[in-house]
């Protein structure tokens, strides 16, 4: 192989998406380029189109930079066909393990647009085919703006984007008056943002995109690796001191002056750190130095840059997304195909340690989904609440619920998956019934069995099992555990709580009975196969519960120590607790008795954490104040 | 305008940066993709093409000038590396991936 002409590049796009369907998604561009050409990129990873973050690379937007175009090509092959054989790659030194590939393409959407300007490219090939005795090709072939002769063609893509455009009003005299607006330069930025429709693709991308967080430019004729941003050195103490703000007009862009461009510290710190894992992995390969640092530091002032844009855009439009935005310059114009590749092993090593480390850089945020969209889910019952579990070694996520249909229902999402909730209906199990209205289901797992569990409160006042073995028969099964003899019917409005507890695997459910006492279920795992009744509630001091309110419960380890909380008649807190493999009995305190403690408001129930390795207990619950308070207690 | 003569690309580098700015704006430069670069201790440094004739015109004291190659010799090779028709119509699908495979077990095939 060598360098591919512009008819190759797309008819490989084109192949790898066809032969690849499941893996590889065409996209076609809606802009044709100056010349009339449709230019496509490719969605990596499976789920459907905005269901995953995404990694974005750009390539080719200099004509004359040939190489990149090689780079993302070879990315799409190797992540591909790596994730399809289950394999890892190797580059150099670097080395990038199967679980690393499968967790990439399960997780992320890496789309690739290799040749953003293919007129460019294909003038340029074509005038060094020829041996045209003519200076190298970097902007696309747009005619419109100059003299039409052979240097006043053309618009430099990347001078071309919206950000800071207006570089007379927004930068100091930097003497870029005559380069980036004269259609002559080989930087004449064109006469608007935007104005070309081969930048008008790429913004249409993240515009189609909205999941992008990550941004990458490939270009040629340095060898770094460029961070935001491009007009101006960065600061990260005045959020005021920022390129939108017109109090700092015509004082942009000089070096080591007063006026620096504001980068929130997180961001950084997360753009350094990335930036790093590539300059890292490409040294790995052959020891080549690819410095990383902010682009400003590079080579002064360049507005209207693809990376700048990207980044800038939540700066603009807060209902945008943030996107981090690298430019790597991978080395001379034209190295001759030898050594290309070698730059290509290089740069992919570099790309796909960002891809593999990107998700995990940055401050933790909370992000939003929809899991009720799944199809086949209803709404949920007014007054009920969810519960929640997670199975191993599956790595599936679950979600159970009350719907308006009075049935249990379940959401359930396979991490690194296909990006999408979905839903089954644990009620249909032989035997079940619906629930009793008010009241909210529990659930948990237990292992090494693999087995997952809902409990509930049935119309028919007993505490109801539906259980699925996960990797068997792909059904819900449905068990009575209120036939315990000694059970009692559940008091109205009130739900159970439920843990398991090993090594004894003893999976329990505890409620409050109709004589508002605090009722035990318990199943031994593997032992006679029949749920059995206890009463915590009969312990020294404990009173009945409020009426309408449920109980909370945790278990803590090393100590093996099983407890229930609940609020009393009293309005407090109280505590049931029992000692695996101790005397048998279970026993009462009072934690509301704690200095600050107020008594509960009414109709409200407790919840309850175990914190490790701290070995602390926690409760917290409304107080009549309306506060959220808490109570813990340090185990030893 | 199409160049006549022949052409050059090489590394200019800077003692300062000024004086880098000076060239850059005096000179019609075909500089690389993000113009010049800043090194370490206040210098800096750029790739570009030059006509040959302009290089004795370039040398001053604090500017260093390096031939990398001849453009013209350079693009002769380079002609022959561009593909010609279309290799992906046939059996091959798009061009293989460069680096080796590592398998599960760590193991890395020549």
């Amino acid at each position: 192989m060598s360098y591919l002409n512009v008819a190759e590049v797309e008819q490989a796009v084109a192949n790898l998406a066809s032969d690849h369907p499941a893996l590889c998604e065409l996209i076609t561009l809606p802009h044709l380029s100056v010349e009339g050409r449709t230019c496509h990129a490719l969605r990596l990873g499976g789920g459907a189109p905005g269901s995953r973050d995404c990694v974005m690379v750009i390539g080719g937007q200099h004509a004359n930079e040939w190489g990149s175009c090689e780079i993302i090509l070879n990315l799409a092959v190797e992540l591909i066909t790596a994730f399809e054989t289950n394999t890892g790659r190797a580059y150099g030194g670097k080395v990038f393990s199967a679980s690393q590939i499968q967790q990439i393409m399960d997780g992320l959407h890496v789309i690739l647009f290799p040749l953003v300007n293919p007129d460019g490219r294909k003038f340029s090939q074509d005038n060094i085919a020829s041996n045209a005795p003519v200076p190298a090709w970097r902007r696309n072939r747009n005619p419109a703006y100059g003299n039409k002769s052979f240097n006043c063609i053309g618009v430099d893509l990347n001078r071309n984007y919206d950000f800071m455009f207006d570089f007379k009003r927004l930068f100091a005299d930097l003497g870029l008056v005559g380069w980036l607006d004269n259609p002559c330069k080989d930087i004449f930025q064109g006469p608007s943002p935007f104005s070309e429709p081969e930048s008008k693709n790429v913004k249409w991308l993240l515009d189609t995109n909205p999941r992008t967080r990550w941004f990458v430019d490939l270009h040629s004729g340095s060898q770094n690796i460029r961070v935001n941003w491009g007009d101006d050195q960065a600061q990260s103490t005045d959020p005021a001191m920022n390129f939108q703000n017109p109090m700092f007009d015509k004082k942009r862009g000089v070096k080591n002056d007063a006026y620096k461009e504001y980068v929130p510290p997180d961001d950084l710190l997360v753009e350094a750190t990335l930036a790093k894992g590539m300059h890292d992995a490409i040294f790995a390969v052959r020891g080549f130095d690819f410095p990383a640092a902010q682009d400003f530091t590079f080579t002064g002032a360049i507005p209207g840059t693809s990376k700048d844009y990207a980044y800038s855009r939540h700066f603009v439009d807060p209902s945008k997304g943030k996107i981090y935005g690298f430019t790597i310059e991978w080395g001379d114009f034209h190295p001759l195909w030898p050594e290309m590749q070698l730059i290509i092993k290089d740069v992919t090593a570099g790309l796909i340690e960002l891809c593999s480390q990107a998700p995990w850089v940055g401050p933790p945020t909370w992000a939003h989904n929809l899991p009720s969209a799944a199809a086949g889910s209803v709404p949920v019952a007014p007054g009920t609440s969810p519960t929640s579990w997670y199975t191993t070694p599956e790595d599936v996520q679950h979600i159970a619920y009350v719907g308006i249909d009075g049935l249990i229902h379940e959401l359930f999402y396979f991490i690194g998956g296909d990006g999408a909730w979905h839903h089954n209906l644990p009620s249909a199990a032989a035997g079940s019934v619906p629930v009793a209205p008010g009241t909210s289901p529990t659930s948990w797992y237990t292992t090494p069995e693999n087995v997952q569990h809902i409990a509930y409160v049935g119309i028919d006042g007993l505490i109801h099992e539906l259980f699925y073995f996960v990797g068997g028969g792909g059904a819900w099964h449905h068990n009575v555990p209120s036939a315990a003899a000694g059970s009692v019917r559940v008091g109205g409005w009130t739900s159970p709580t439920s843990w398991y507890t090993t090594p004894e695997n003893v999976q329990h459910i505890a409620y409050v009975g109709v004589d508002g006492l605090i009722h035990e279920l318990f199943y031994f795992i593997g032992g006679d196969g029949a749920w059995h009744h206890n009463l915590p509630g009969a312990a020294a001091g404990s009173l009945p519960v409020m009426p309408g309110t449920s109980p909370t419960s945790w278990y803590t380890t090393p100590e093996n120590v099983q407890h229930i909380a609940y609020v009393g008649i009293d309005g407090l807190i109280h505590e049931l607790f029992y000692f695996i493999g101790g005397d048998g009995i279970w026993r009462h305190n009072l934690p509301s008795a704690a200095a600050g403690s107020v008594p509960v408001m009414p109709a409200t129930s407790p919840t309850s954490w175990y914190t490790t390795p701290e070995n602390v207990q926690h409760i917290a619950y409304v107080g009549d104040d309306l506060l959220i308070h808490e109570l813990f207690y340090r185990i030893g | 305008m199409a160049a006549k003569t022949k052409m050059l690309l090489v590394r200019i580098t800077t003692s300062d940066a000024p004086t880098m700015r000076e060239l850059v704006a005096d000179l019609a430069l075909d500089v690389s993709c993000g113009g010049p670069q800043s090194l370490k201790g206040g210098g800096a440094t750029v790739n570009a093409q030059l006509e040959a004739g302009e290089i004795e015109r370039l040398r001053r004291p604090g500017i260093k000038i390096e031939v990398l190659y001849d453009v013209a010799i350079r693009n002769r090779e380079l002609a022959k590396e561009i593909g010609t028709g279309n290799r992906f119509l046939g059996k091959t699908r798009y061009p293989a991936g460069l680096g080796r495979v590592v398998k599960e077990d760590g193991s890395v095939l020549p």
